[in-house]
């Protein structure tokens, strides 16, 4: 928001209060209202967080209640449950478009302030700041440590220093503990997951990324037209899915053969498959940004001259927008690798990932390794956005804009 | 040899027509502007000569050879229409230098190196940049990157180019002179140009003939004299010049051979045509005197009060109310006037001009004013 609409207010002798209700409230109304309804949507489809937290003293939501079903013996009452996700994710997203679709036309909110005006806190300044950045650390970083903490505590609760133990990282499996699981430093399966996760997600992120450029590139060109709407819309289909129910809608395609479609369940194609679909809309968004804003002429001028397409790709279009590009294939990348409701209906137990052999240790109750594993996954996103950063300047939050 | 000649060549968007049968014919070595407000067309109709936007219907043919035809289903991509295109926004690529932008294009057609360099050299000579060769886009100043791209644009040897408003982002000083480097380019490199603006001032000082579109369809296609001393329409009478033309909607009085009277309010004058009078008393006219055309003369019967004046030096526009007309005069040298001030007026020259006075305001005659 331009901050000379609220000098304009203050030149018109308008109080604080003034501006705030009748100025900026009415100005970033259909935002609060969008986040709101966003935040609804992705708790509503959320299956990580109610399974983890909800588990131990049976709480149940309808993402969880939906995954026993599918397991057990009625699948059946499970796929309504997951129409049903759909059908509210479906609404939520026309009902966010009803609300920043009007005709008071709020084109500032993407972000982009001209005009900053600075507003003096005087004494308020230093508790203010504290206060932010304590919260800040109890809702990042404390719970990492916590994290870190409760994988070497072998009893849970006993914090006496006897009590810790490197065993859930390195040990080499007792009987007393967890069945004889080794640690996962030393865990065959975990290194699988891990292997799993890398693989499927540097693959997810390769297609997603690629299909993200190209269709960026067909939209922002056709931009305007019936087709290249249709596809826009289209790309962006995925993303009002919940990934849950996109996860048993793919269940019930490829769990036995149909016609031509194979029989994929349990397969890593399965997964390859629809970590892309999913997360096409991201890298799609991200090519048609860096599109739109490369614009027609640059490409033209070498059109003209008769550089072939091929040609114009590799050292006019990718060259000039790589960061945003790459931003494209980081994002599918980083969103997969975090990932669990989308692959936990379709994984079989030589495609384990590292989130879903997550899920089983905590739902077998042995939190130490589901600890451990979590950091693990937390280092690997860490430091792979961190590479990445480093050598090519790109990062996810430069793809969406 | 590329000589350019469009068959009612139609682009639709929708439901609405951005350029409506046009038909146009550009002479070899000509330098052609499209003019026209924003939104005309114009710079749709140059970008299917390029082959950059397909024509919905029409035939686009370059040095004889049949480049689009809707009817034959012929569409030759443009890197095959051996054209030049000049961008608005320059569309240099900023990750290349300066010599390479200008050398992309060659390299592309499989020159050998030696002969690259030389023309590379050439044309930085021509266009005075030789010593930014190594930088890039983002590190020169507006003028430059326009240099860049037009040295870009003549590396591969066309013998059409077209720009699309080139001098549009550049400021006010700095296009005056790039105007005059255009037209010495037009010359020395002996190729047909084609020209896109809206600003009226470039298109009468640069061009050959002009091409006048509204809404999509051709207005009048003149030389620059003629479209400004004839023009074919009120629009176009309006659109061209600055100050503008003074445009005053009156009645016929009485027709008397090639001498109508005309009714200004109150009063009325007489307009003696030089050719052909074709109206008839009682008709509502609208009459064109140009601003230069409008004398102060203390002999003048007709009398009108200063309403405000806008002296540059050169010369000085100044706002009349004439009998509750609005009319503007040019007066030339370093002069000012009293606002609210009487003075007397006289109309000269015979090429005032008297337009029909419906929506279309074809011109009707020309002649002079007493």
């Amino acid at each position: 928001m331009d901050a000379n609409l609220e000098e304009a207010a203050q030149l018109l002798h308008a109080t604080r209060l003034q501006i705030i209700q009748k100025i900026t409230l009415p100005m970033v109304k259909p935002a609060i209202l969008s986040t709101f309804l966003l935040a609804f949507s992705s708790s509503m489809s959320a299956f990580a967080v109610p399974a983890f937290l909800g588990m131990p003293v049976r709480y149940q939501v309808l993402t969880t209640q939906m995954y026993r079903t599918l397991q057990g013996l009625n699948p059946g009452y499970g796929y309504l449950m997951a129409l049903m996700l759909i059908l509210i994710g479906v609404s939520i997203m026309l009902i966010n478009q009803k609300v920043l679709d009007n005709r008071k036309a709020y084109t500032t909110i993407t972000g982009k302030s001209s005009n900053v005006s600075l507003f003096n806190l005087r004494g308020l300044k230093n508790p203010l700041s504290y206060f932010l950045v304590v919260g800040l650390l109890c809702i990042t970083i404390v719970p990492l440590i916590t994290f870190a903490i409760e994988s070497f505590i072998v009893e849970p609760g006993n914090y006496a220093l006897s009590n810790f133990s490197t065993v859930f990282w390195t040990g080499e499996g007792a009987v007393d503990i967890a069945n004889g699981e080794p640690g996962i430093l030393r865990n065959r399966s975990v290194f699988n997951g891990l292997y799993n996760s890398v693989v499927l997600s540097l693959v997810c992120a390769f297609f997603a990324g690629s299909l993200g450029i190209l269709g960026g590139y067909a939209i922002a060109r056709k931009k305007g037209t019936w087709l290249s709407e249709t596809v826009n819309h289209l790309t962006f289909f995925p993303y009002l899915l919940p990934s849950m129910a996109m996860g048993a809608i793919y269940l019930s395609v490829f769990a036995v053969p149909h016609g031509p479609i194979p029989a994929l369940y349990g397969t890593f194609a399965v997964l390859v498959l629809i970590g892309t679909v999913k997360y096409l809309p991201f890298a799609t968004k991200s090519g048609i940004n860096a599109m739109l804003q490369l614009g027609g002429q640059i490409e033209e001028a070498a059109l003209i001259m008769g550089v072939g397409w091929w040609k114009r790709m590799t050292r006019i279009i990718i060259p000039i927008q790589k960061t945003s590009f790459l931003s494209g294939y980081l994002l599918p990348y980083i969103s997969c690798m975090r990932e669990l409701s989308l692959f936990i209906l379709l994984i079989s137990p030589s495609t384990a990932v590292l989130t879903t052999m997550l899920f089983q240790y905590n739902e077998k109750g042995w939190n130490q390794y589901a600890n451990a594993i979590n950091l693990l996954i937390v280092v690997v996103v860490l430091l792979s956005n961190y590479i990445i950063n480093k050598l090519t300047g790109a990062s996810i939050d430069k793809g969406i804009g | 040899m590329p000589e350019i000649i469009l068959k009612n060549v139609t682009k639709m968007y929708g439901k609405s027509a951005a350029v409506n049968q046009l038909n146009l014919n550009i002479p070899d070595h000509s330098f052609i502007t499209l003019l026209g407000p924003s939104g005309c067309g114009k710079t749709t109709t140059l970008r299917m000569i390029a082959g950059l936007e397909t024509p919905t219907s029409g035939e686009i043919s370059i040095g004889g050879q049949v480049v689009f035809s809707s009817e034959q289903g012929i569409d030759v991509p443009p890197e095959k229409r051996n054209v030049g295109f000049l961008f608005q926004n320059y569309a240099l690529w900023p990750h290349m230098t300066v010599l390479e932008n200008i050398t992309f294009g060659l390299e592309n057609l499989k020159w050998p190196k030696d002969k690259i360099k030389e023309r590379a050299d050439v044309l930085m000579k021509m266009l005075k940049i030789t010593e930014y060769g190594t930088r890039y886009p983002a590190e020169l100043s507006g003028g430059q990157q326009q240099r860049v791209a037009i040295a870009r644009t003549l590396a591969t040897g066309p013998k059409t180019l077209f720009m699309d408003e080139p001098l549009s982002n550049l400021d006010a000083k700095l296009r005056m002179e790039m105007r005059t480097e255009l037209k010495r380019l037009h010359m020395e490199t002996d190729s047909t140009f084609v020209y896109v603006t809206h600003d009226q001032l470039e298109a009468m000082t640069l061009s050959t003939r002009i091409c006048l579109i509204k809404e999509g369809l051709l207005q009048q296609y003149a030389p620059p004299l003629t479209v400004y001393n004839e023009p074919a329409n009120t629009f176009v009478a309006d659109f061209i010049g600055s100050p503008n033309i003074n445009l005053l909607h009156v009645k016929v009085q009485s027709v008397n051979d090639k001498t109508a009277t005309l009714q200004l309010h109150d009063k009325t004058i007489q307009f003696t045509a030089t050719g052909e009078l074709p109206i008839a008393a009682g008709q509502e006219v609208v009459l064109g005197i140009r601003p230069e055309n409008v004398v102060l003369d203390q002999s003048g019967e007709l009398l009108a009060q200063i309403y405000s004046t806008l002296p540059s030096g050169m010369e000085t526009v100044v706002r009349l109310k004439l009998n509750g007309f609005n009319l503007t005069e040019v007066v030339f040298g370093s002069v000012d006037f009293k606002v609210n001030e009487e003075v007397h007026l006289k109309i000269k020259s015979d090429k005032n001009l008297l337009f029909a006075g419906d929506a279309e305001g074809k011109c009707l005659a020309q002649g002079s004013i007493y």
